[in-house]
């Protein structure tokens, strides 16, 4: 007795979850745990590492030469496809894909509908729309659409007979550039009982799009074959990885359905942003929280991040106005002043960051766990300025509260 | 004439602790387990559909257990390349195209009016605007009055949930089978609530099947009388306190405040866990449903809402998003009184349970146990001597389906598929959402499904009943799915499905899934409404398996069983039954209605037919499919063979019996240390 809505997930627990597990594996979702994050670099209160690459990019590329409208159609028919909204979806594109309509030749858009006609049950208008005399460039789209609707059919055989072809003693996979190519010849291997076969067809998909919505598919049957292989250890880890980015999308999903439903307000349009944080993907969260301080220029928690992201991308000076407007909006943000602090220290201005450390040791924020660098990172200045005594003091404060870094390392 | 009891041929299979290579050692033990039968030596347990085994089947060789090339060469896709990331370097060749449909020329029609079963379920509002709605009402086939017949018992719902809060609740119906299958309908035990999952067994070991009843708020269980009449227990110890819960219970007529939920029963096994003899009992539970203040349209506070949604069109609320309520274990005692003993079960996030079956998954001789559950992963309780279940699902492959997506398990049925001697199973689930097939493997379980052509015909059901049952006696078992959607949404443009279904039917020989086409425009397979709950039973004694359905907020179906007379395929009833005493000489007992008791049939060679020897293999069960209860009798197609050429039971107890040859078309019953007692011929 399913319904497809998702209510909103725990993003910590999701985020620990996968710290657990990725550190062996391909996608390095995260870098460290909470429980190691320590004062000095409580910084690290978003992740650091660059974000990977591949996601998706493909679907995003195809639509770059089309004139905007065109390219704003797509991206609408995209997103009803995410949604999983297949009425709208052929109401808004059938028109589109007529002579002379806006994506008449374009095979991404034909596949978009056809998937909602087949879905849908209507197999032969889907058939016909895939049949369309498009240009070579556009073919591979069609192609990858009937090849997912053959698999539905459980004629995997001819999946294999249009997504590989012979060359020499080898059978690459044709339409290489788009992810999904590998994905659907893996499933079709592993539905004929192959997963032998099926296995780094997985691994180069998920090199490809390690986020994308069918990424925990291609860890299950990375599972799958370790489990044929006895390999008890390497199952559990796919399993677990294949979990974590199931749950993720729904979260995704569930995210992209409020703003749907409210994108004016700024709740949803920062859960989704915070979304695709928790997966480094910053270039995905920035545009979403532009967008809301733009129109919520009181929102702190959106200038918190959007400094957040800035400040991970180099851009310091930015990152400081985006902390200040932060503490304009609410000045007991705790976590702007101390990172706002910390930019000071990153530029040599100690004064600076010893006044907004010192507002949240008097505001009391600095005993708050996350936040207890403040007391290392004061004692780090009064030592620098040799006010030994109120180093030491500070420091004690720093180790009672739990910390571990040592008092000489060098102050960030 | 009674059979010697000889004693258990090896020790019970190794205790497995949960790891990868717990299927793998299952397997093999129970691999070693058909060897102590003497089959493995005489048969091929054929294989089909490009599945090969491992294993050797000479008793005398070891298994290749260890060898990861060994394993890798012998998935059913077999091939000797080393794959390169770049592609594929050798051609691969899928399975073949599946065969298509096939017409039977005998016939199951809906008799249920004529036959004068006149149920007819209500399970509230037209709209669906709430879960609980959207279930309609299981069915069991118990013999009430010990005259040999199966009688039915329905579970029953309201018009609406506001009005079970109203007061004034449903009690289950029960219709009588006055023989040649025609039925009256009788008093019913006079319960008040709304009734989900039914599921039956001896539990006090007086000869007589009882009957479980589950309800939203409720879980009963009712005595068979000297009478045949069921009588609730006032103290089995199935709900809890009130004292301690006090809305556990859905009391009806009585006040009751929004923010609690009762305990929502919605699949029940008994089964005996532990092996004392004693039925024990499984109650899967689905999730909290506020019946005072429940969700409407979507879930959540404010603008973090999300609305209650299936493809874009506005639908109840659940499962995802609700809270899930966890299932329980309750040890009986012999007597009719049961205690909770849920903390046997290995601490696990709880699900949204529709669905469970007992069977001996990993043949160490005890009964473990594979639950469906809606929308989140399937769980595989792994029987360590009753003392503990450990869940294994996800390292048996049967979590999830091949992609790896929890699906919305509704029913499950078990049998032998492959005819390779070790039980399969079948999982029905959501619509976009194909019924799946998983046959035992060396490393657990395989998803067969598309390789058998099933998912191309089930993904735009949603099914919830299943049996996998020799209907037409070929010997090869089929697979009948029970089919109809929970939103009358489902009608609507673009949603690939509808609302009404007809049910199905498969036929899975020679490792094909071949849908049955039969004639007939009252074919049950013709007839399209929402069919839930349903079981199998032989209700006019020609030794045929018979349907009865339970459809929603719509008359049932009584389908009597028409199929194979055109080639006489020739059939073979086995009706098991414990000892009347307990073996003293044996830590394990099997249950009075010889529940889990294992039963193997040898086909005769038929004259002129170069098929090999194959073995048919059958567990005592009777909760099968969605929420309800079939007959324990076991039924057997033999296809051309006249007779058996040997049939071995293993009983729970460890105790081993074998029959000599015998002709086929009979009804046998066998009792543990008595063999064969009866047999006649069918009607």
């Amino acid at each position: 007795m399913k319904s497809r809505t998702v209510s909103s997930l725990n993003f910590r627990s999701l985020m620990l979850a996968a710290c657990s597990l990725s550190a062996p594996m391909q996608t390095n979702a995260c870098t460290q745990s909470e429980e190691t994050m320590d004062a000095s670099s409580a910084l690290a209160l978003q992740a650091q590492s660059p974000a990977p690459t591949g996601t998706a990019s493909t679907t995003q590329d195809s639509a770059d030469a089309l004139a905007q409208p065109a390219q704003d159609l797509l991206n609408r028919l995209r997103r009803l496809q995410q949604l999983d909204f297949p009425a709208e979806l052929v109401a808004l594109g059938m028109p589109a894909l007529a002579e002379g309509g806006l994506l008449a030749v374009n095979g991404e858009a034909h596949a978009l509908v056809a998937r909602a006609l087949f879905d849908g049950g209507e197999e032969e208008a889907s058939a016909k729309l895939l049949g369309a005399a498009l240009s070579t460039a556009e073919r591979p789209w069609l192609e990858l659409e009937q090849a997912r609707q053959l698999l539905q059919r459980d004629q995997l055989q001819q999946v294999l007979d249009l997504l590989l072809t012979r060359s020499g003693a080898r059978y690459p996979v044709r339409h290489a550039q788009l992810p999904e190519s590998w994905l659907y010849a893996a499933r079709a291997l592993a539905r004929s009982g192959s997963l032998q076969n099926a296995a780094p067809l997985c691994e180069e998909f998920l090199r490809l799009a390690p986020l994308h919505p069918d990424a925990d598919s291609a860890w299950h049957l990375l599972a799958s074959r370790a489990l044929e292989l006895r390999d008890s250890e390497r199952a559990r880890q796919c399993m677990e990885r294949g979990s974590y980015l199931s749950n993720w999308n729904g979260v995704l999903r569930a995210r992209r359905l409020q703003v749907e439903r409210t994108p004016n307000d700024p709740l949803p349009r920062l859960g989704l942003a915070l979304t695709w944080m928790e997966v480094k993907q910053f270039d995905r969260a920035q545009p979403h929280l532009e967008q809301l301080v733009q129109e919520h220029p009181d929102f702190a928690r959106g200038w918190f991040h959007l400094g957040e992201i800035r400040r991970m991308a180099g851009d310091f000076a930015s990152a400081g106005k985006c902390y200040d407007r932060t503490l304009i909006a609410d000045p007991g943000h705790g976590p702007s002043r101390y990172n706002r602090a910390l930019l000071h220290l990153q530029v040599s201005r100690p004064e600076q960051a010893k006044r907004d450390f010192e507002v949240l040791v008097e505001n009391g924020q600095a005993n708050q766990p996350e936040l207890i660098g403040t007391y290392l990172n004061l004692a780090r200045i009064h030592l620098a300025a040799g006010r030994t005594d109120a180093a030491q003091a500070n420091y004690a404060l720093y180790r009672d509260k739990g910390g571990t870094q040592p008092l000489e390392a060098k102050a960030q | 004439m009674p059979l010697a009891l000889p004693s258990m041929p090896s020790a019970p299979g190794p205790r497995l602790p949960v790891s990868l290579s717990n299927p793998v050692r299952a397997k093999h033990a129970a691999r070693k387990r058909y060897l102590a039968f003497g089959l493995a030596a005489t048969l091929s347990f054929g294989s089909c559909s490009g599945d090969s085994d491992p294993e050797p089947s000479q008793a005398s060789a070891p298994p290749a257990l260890t060898s990861q090339t060994q394993s890798a060469a012998d998935t059913p896709q077999r091939s000797t390349i080393t794959p390169a990331p770049a592609g594929v370097s050798e051609p691969i060749q899928a399975q073949k195209p599946p065969s298509g449909p096939i017409a039977w020329s005998g016939r199951m029609d809906d008799v249920a009016q004529e036959r004068g079963l006149t149920y007819n379920n209500r399970s509230g509002r037209a709209g669906k605007p709430t879960v609980l709605e959207a279930g309609g009402a299981g069915v069991a086939a118990l013999d009430l009055g010990n005259d040999g017949d199966p009688d039915l018992v329905f579970s029953q719902g309201l018009e609406s949930l506001p009005a079970l809060v109203a007061g004034a609740g449903a009690d289950l119906e029960v219709f009588e089978n006055l023989g040649d299958a025609r039925f009256e309908a009788r008093p019913g035990p006079g319960l008040s609530g709304w009734w989900t999952a039914l599921a039956a067994g001896d539990v006090n070991g007086d000869g007589r099947s009882d009957l479980f009843a589950g309800a939203f708020g409720d879980l009963q269980l009712l005595l068979q009388n000297e009478s045949g009449e069921l009588t609730p227990t006032s103290n089995s110890g199935l709900m809890p306190d009130p004292e301690l819960e006090p809305y556990a219970k859905f009391e009806v007529g009585a006040e009751r405040e929004a923010g609690h939920a009762p305990r929502w029963i919605t699949a029940l096994v008994p089964f005996d866990a532990d092996l004392d003899g004693d039925l024990d009992l499984f109650s899967g539970q689905y999730l909290d449903l506020d019946p005072v203040d429940p969700p409407l349209k979507e879930l959540g506070q404010g603008v973090l809402s999300v609305p209650c949604q299936w493809k874009g069109l506005d639908v109840y609320c659940g499962p995802h998003g609700m809270k899930p309520q966890a299932d329980r274990l309750f040890l009986g005692d012999g007597k009719g009184a049961f205690s909770d003993a849920s903390d046997r079960l290995a601490p696990v996030s709880p699900g949204f349970t529709l669905a469970a079956g007992a069977f001996d998954a990993d043949g160490d001789g005890d009964s473990d146990l594979y639950v469906a559950v809606d929308s989140t992963a399937n769980m595989l309780w792994i029987n360590s001597d009753g003392e503990r279940f450990d869940e294994a699902a996800g390292m048996a492959g049967v979590a999830t389906n091949l992609d790896g997506r929890a699906q919305a398990g509704m029913g499950v049925a078990t049998g032998d598929i492959d005819r390779d001697g070790r039980l399969d199973f079948a999982l029905t689930n959501f619509s976009d959402e194909p019924t799946e097939l998983f046959t035992a493997s060396p490393t657990g379980f395989q998803c067969v499904t598309h390789r058998m052509g099933l998912g191309n015909s089930t993904r735009r059901l949603l099914s919830w009943g299943v049996h996998l049952i020799d209907f037409d006696g070929d010997s090869w078992l089929d697979l009948f799915t029970a089919n109809g959607h929970v939103y009358p949404q489902a009608d609507r443009p673009l949603t690939g499905t509808s609302y009404a279904q007809p049910d199905s039917l498969w036929s899975l020989a020679q490792g094909r899934a071949r849908e049955v086409q039969l004639e007939g425009e009252h074919s049950i397979l013709k007839l399209k409404r929402g069919s839930r709950g349903s079981a199998v039973a032989d209700f006019d004694g020609d030794g045929r398996p018979d349907l009865v359905i339970a459809h929603i907020d719509a008359p049932a179906s009584l389908a009597l069983n028409r199929l194979g007379d055109e080639v006489d395929n020739k059939r073979l009833v086995i009706r098991l039954e414990g000892p009347s005493l307990p073996n003293p000489d044996s830590a394990r007992q099997t249950p009075r209605d010889a529940n889990g008791a294992r039963v193997v049939v040898v086909p005769n060679q038929v004259e002129g037919n170069s098929q090999a020897p194959f073995a048919l293999l059958c567990e005592v069960r009777t909760a099968t499919g969605f929420q309800s209860a079939s007959s324990p009798s076991l039924f057997f197609g033999l296809g051309q063979s006249s007779g058996y050429q040997e049939i071995q039971v293993l009983w729970p107890s460890g105790a081993v019996e074998r029959l000599p040859a015998g002709e086929a078309n009979r009804r046998l019953w066998i009792r543990e240390g008595s063999g064969l007692i009866k047999s006649e011929e069918f009607n």
